[in-house]
């Protein structure tokens, strides 16, 4: 039977209407749909949970991925869908018991799920070509594996680029012990970007055209006011750099709000999914970044929010008003509306090209005001390690991390400016081979390892004195520069952000476990990976090679300790996903490491993560921007 | 009462408002005050952990009573016990996010790293509700609370 006929309801009375919705409901809860109308996303109001069946130790769900034609944001959409909606449903585990999960692809493609963040054996982890084949067009496959964990986490398809055509969902694992905090209800906040453009269009254009969707370029007006602000030769200076890294200063995301609809719980802003509470309650809500590219800022404009749960692990709490979240990451915050107004939940892209917002409110229909758009953060030169404003804009703007061009010649003396690669450790073992006169002459204004030590940290930071171990032109064509002094940038919120005491952003720094993790041993081994890129033939990958150049996996070997030590030698922030084991950041808590399965690398960043190779098998690791990904800044990781 | 009289107890009024909400000994009528050591009615054990919770977090204590708290850490991280009204602590706690690394040192209060132990001895004089709490950013939050119940004495 056709169920629009049905619905359209020829010749039919309500009442006969009303029951074909409603048997129509029995039969999606049998196939596990959960009674949710194809004609939408998710409920505008709440969650939309898979239904968990149970055969002794072990958790059943049923997952059936297909094309289901809907509305998003009001327009037509073909998106891919897991059980009819878009994200899928939240899938809720139980730690301590296993789960299977028979997946049905109705698709005319292959497909896969990945399981993000979980730990299990890695041929369950769902990445075609690494860890299985992958799940053929009109055929099924079933996961099964223990869950060993608790938290938030998510799943997505691990195939093309499936994932940015709606194929992702929320997935919560139950503690088996009480959590470190109370709270009264919960949310899964998912945030996504959607495209009404094929992805496959969206990376040709990225291809040939550096910045296609960048409409936020410098304009002949900046250049005047520019000129203005800082006199004609230096921001001709400025401009010819930004030139020879073939980079714009306002590339921060490469797919923008001019194509993307940022949404929250597959709804638009106009469709505003909203959560309900009680005033008094606290509500957890359990955000998490399942966009293909965007990186967003999200606060709860008016609350308070205590960030509990980091990529599903517990840390201390802390209280911000702010978070920058990565895509791929999850951060579980918890909030306490005390009174019967309403609350925008208001996630910014970084580059500030749009917004994904809902609302928590006490009855539905309820709205709170979205906050104005702010203005659009532009890397300066200090991203590169130059310091271009005489040292006003405080610590957090003046990344130590310095860029330098693989090849550039003259012109660049920053005369009268001093360098932003502050401090001995910066500068040190290296030369002066490129153009910029790095004039350290004024060791009184600080860098900011110096900076940060006054700050209290208490944990030394394991790579201050690190040489970088290569020279600016090992990483070919596929490097167009490299960070010449990496730095710490733990206590940097990021690009178009500062914390004040009023406004509390958090930080990595911030991020502290409760309990040191099982593996109390230094590391055995260093493992040093570059993240590079080249902006303009849309070139991404690690240590230059793309995936497809490079010989084999990457060796950890089985049972030893490792350091991992990820630099940024890009101008885009990078996060880095490892599958099947933990990264434990290595920031100024010592032994409390926060966990993480994936790690945001800022442009100039240099950051290390002590991970246990006790995890037998291969299984990806890559950045996952997944036009990123795609492009070839992913590798296999081989523990044996 | 004439014009002049009301505008004086008007004028008056803010001061003793203060005077009552004050920090520390300001509020003791409601939530009490520092107990005599050789005074102590009755001991109460209460832990504290990374849990983030007390326990218990829910004591009966009677008005007249001075009470020992003997308090252990039993968690790594450090952490709090704190007397007084909900609202104060609220607002104490803020006042500690804004300048991190702040020490605060009351009678009604004591701070144990991960570990340790401690007592804080407290006279609750009249019946009501009593808060507890830990203020380290971010703990009260998460839930580090909980409720003493003076009841009236017999």
């Amino acid at each position: 039977m056709d169920q629009y006929e049905t619905l359209t309801g020829k010749g039919h009375s309500r009442r006969r209407f009303l029951r074909n919705v409603t048997s129509m409901s029995v039969l999606a809860a049998l196939y596990g749909y959960g009674g949710v109308s194809p004609a939408l996303a998710w409920p505008q109001v709440g969650n939309h949970e898979a239904e968990r069946l149970e055969d002794g130790d072990t958790d059943i769900f049923n997952l059936v991925i297909d094309r289901t034609p809907m509305k998003i944001d009001g327009k037509p959409a073909n998106p891919i869908t897991v059980n009819g909606t878009v994200p899928g449903p939240a899938i809720r585990m139980r730690e301590g018991r296993n789960v299977r999960i028979r997946v049905q692809n109705k698709l005319d493609e292959w497909t896969s799920i990945h399981w993000h963040g979980i730990l299990l054996p890695f041929q369950m982890d769902g990445v075609p070509g690494v860890t299985f084949e992958g799940i053929p067009p009109k055929d099924t496959f079933e996961y099964y594996y223990p869950l060993k964990q608790a938290g938030t986490y998510w799943y997505h398809s691990h195939s093309g680029l499936q994932e940015q055509l709606g194929h992702y969902g929320p997935l919560i694992v139950e503690p088996a012990e009480p959590e470190p905090f109370d709270y009264d209800r919960d949310y899964v906040i998912m945030l996504s970007d959607w495209t009404f453009e094929d992805p496959h269009d969206v990376f040709r254009n990225l291809k040939v055209a550096e910045g296609y969707y960048n409409y936020q370029k410098r304009t002949v007006e900046d250049l005047l006011e520019d000129i203005q602000k800082k006199g004609w030769s230096q921001t001709m200076r400025e401009r010819a750099m930004w030139g020879e890294m073939r980079m714009s200063s306002r590339d921060l995301l490469d797919v923008t709000g001019s194509t993307y609809t940022y949404l929250v719980n597959g709804r638009s802003p106009n469709d505003n999914w909203t959560g309900l509470f009680k005033p008094g309650e606290k509500i957890r809500l359990r955000v998490i970044n399942g966009s293909a590219m965007s990186f967003f800022d999200v606060s709860v404009p008016g609350l308070k929010m205590t960030v509990v749960q980091v990529d599903g692990q517990n840390v201390e709490p802390v209280p911000v008003d702010e978070f920058r979240i990565g895509v791929a990451e999850t951060y579980d915050v918890i909030v306490e509306p005390d009174d019967q107004q309403a609350y925008t939940i208001f996630a910014e892209a970084m580059d500030r090209s749009g917004f994904a917002a809902g609302t928590l409110a006490t009855e539905v229909g309820l709205t709170a005001e979205i906050p104005e758009p702010r203005s659009i953060p532009s890397r300066g030169m200090e991203a590169m390690g130059m310091d271009m404003s005489n040292m006003d804009m405080g610590g957090m703007d003046m990344g130590n991390g310095g860029m330098e061009m693989g090849d550039q010649s003259g012109g660049m003396d920053m005369g009268g400016q001093s360098s932003g690669m502050q401090g001995d450790q910066a500068m040190n073992g290296q030369t002066s081979h490129a153009g910029m006169a790095m004039n350290n002459d004024d060791p009184a204004k600080g860098g900011m390892n110096m900076a940060m030590d006054s700050k209290g940290g208490k944990a030394p930071w394991p790579l201050a004195d690190r040489d970088i171990s290569h020279g600016p032109d090992d990483h070919g064509p596929g490097a167009a520069m490299v960070a010449r002094s990496p730095g710490n940038r733990l206590n940097d919120p990021g690009i178009g952000l500062k914390s004040t005491p009023e406004h509390k952003v958090l930080v990595y720094d911030d991020l502290k476990a409760l309990a040191p993790w099982p593996d109390p041993r230094e590391p055995e081994r260093e493992i040093e990976l570059h993240l590079t890129g080249n902006m303009e033939r849309y070139m991404w990958s690690f240590d230059g090679e793309k995936f497809s150049e490079v010989d084999g996996p990457i060796q950890f070997h089985h049972g030893e300790r490792l350091r991992l030590i990820l630099v940024n030698d890009t101008m885009m922030d990078h996060p880095i996903h490892l599958h099947g084991m933990w990264m434990e950041l290595e920031n100024q808590h010592g032994d409390l490491r926060p966990r993480k399965h994936t790690i945001s690398v800022k442009p100039g960043e240099m950051v290390s993560a002590r991970i246990t190779a006790d995890a037998p098998g291969h299984w990806a690791f890559h950045c996952h921007l997944l036009y990123h990904m795609k492009a070839g800044m992913f590798r296999v990781v081989s523990v044996a | 009462m004439n014009r002049r009289q009301t505008l004086l107890a008007l004028a008056l009024m803010p001061l003793m408002a203060n005077a009552a909400g004050n920090h520390g000994g300001g509020h003791q009528e409601t939530t009490g005050t520092a107990g005599d050591p050789a005074q102590v009615d009755r001991t109460i054990e209460v832990t504290m952990s990374d849990r983030m919770r007390f326990d218990p977090a829910r004591i009966d204590v009677k008005a007249g009573q001075t009470i020992r708290f003997a308090v252990k850490n039993t968690g790594q991280q450090p952490h709090e016990m704190v007397i007084g009204s909900l609202d104060k602590l609220k607002e104490h706690a803020e006042k500690m996010r804004r300048n991190p690394g702040m020490k605060h040192e009351e009678p009604n209060m004591l701070r144990l790293d991960g570990g340790e132990t401690g007592e804080v001895i407290w006279h609750f004089a009249s019946p009501g509700e009593v808060d507890f709490a830990c203020l380290i950013p971010g703990h009260l939050e998460a839930g580090m609370k909980g409720t003493i119940d003076v009841q009236a004495a017999p």
